[in-house]
């Protein structure tokens, strides 16, 4: 399962993710963010959009599949 | 969680204020907790005083006529979000909702009056957050107004097409924000405009390109 991607070295520890996750799918373990595997991730993207430290990203692939 | 003293501090409104300033206009300083999903102002009612975010993000928001949600910004601790009502005594511009578990510290408007009368610095001071807030909304209008920035985007999605469902570059929002100079909040305004528009289709971990021609033909030729 495709996770949002966490930069442990660049988290501030400062919970506005986890905060923020509608999915309780983000928790601070020692100041740092980690996520909870068994979450229905919605791939929302608003931790990534909270994030002023660029920690934690959704990435998206870019594919073709024309009607 | 900062305390009042703590935040005082650190805000650009008290920049400059002495210890026994500060501490003084603390005791002036009221806290109102949000649940997730609260709202905090909503667009046309006015606000009883200056709100600051002490812990968590308050969205801040418009909502169309045909009722689509758009987000302004995302307003993490330390930033204030209702200052042009509260200076214009004007109805609040905007909706602001609590993303999560939310803290306010506030300043009553008469409070807030008496203060400005008080600390003659701290006039300069809202001069300078609100003259950082001109500059942030004009490149916001310089992106939404040309249009350029859908082309851009559009562009950026072209270029960073995969071969197969394994094989392409992954870009976050942040990323394609970056790549087409402007905010992350317009990359995403873009590609929902995008998605309206029947061009492309986002699903989880996928931007699907539905017409590519479509797209193409929103790429600008100077770009």
């Amino acid at each position: 399962m495709l996770t949002p991607q966490i930069a442990p070295e660049k988290c501030t520890g400062c919970g506005l993710c986890v905060g923020v996750c509608q999915n309780d799918g983000l928790h601070l373990v020692n100041r740092v963010v980690v996520f909870i595997g068994e979450s229905a991730c919605t791939w929302c993207g608003l931790c990534e959009a909270v994030c002023a430290a660029g920690a934690i990203s959704c990435p998206f692939e870019i594919i073709l599949d024309e009607f | 969680m900062t305390t009042k003293l703590e935040f005082l501090k650190t805000s650009p409104f008290f920049d400059g204020f002495t210890p026994v300033q500060l501490e003084a206009i603390s005791h002036r300083v009221f806290e109102k907790k949000l649940a997730r999903g609260e709202m905090a102002l909503n667009e046309g009612a006015y606000a009883v005083g200056l709100l600051f975010v002490a812990e968590g993000v308050i969205k801040l928001f418009k909502t169309s006529a045909e009722g689509k949600e758009q987000i302004l910004s995302l307003m993490r601790p330390g930033e204030s979000f209702n200052d042009v009502p509260m200076f214009d005594r004007g109805p609040s511009p905007v909706n602001a909702q609590a993303l999560g578990v939310v803290t306010l510290y506030g300043i009553q408007r008469n409070d807030l009056d008496v203060m400005l009368k008080q600390y003659p610095a701290l006039s300069q001071n809202v001069i300078q957050v609100l003259v950082r807030r001109i500059r942030y909304l004009i490149s916001l209008v310089e992106d939404l107004s040309f249009r350029s920035v859908v082309s851009r985007v559009a562009k950026i999605l072209l270029e960073n097409l995969g071969d197969t469902a394994a094989t392409g570059p992954r870009l976050t929002q942040r990323d394609m924000a970056a790549m087409a100079g402007t905010a992350r909040e317009v990359v995403s305004r873009s590609l929902r405009y995008l998605e309206d528009e029947k061009l492309i289709e986002m699903r989880r971990h996928h931007i699907v390109i539905r017409n590519k021609k479509g797209l193409e033909q929103l790429v600008e030729p100077d770009f």
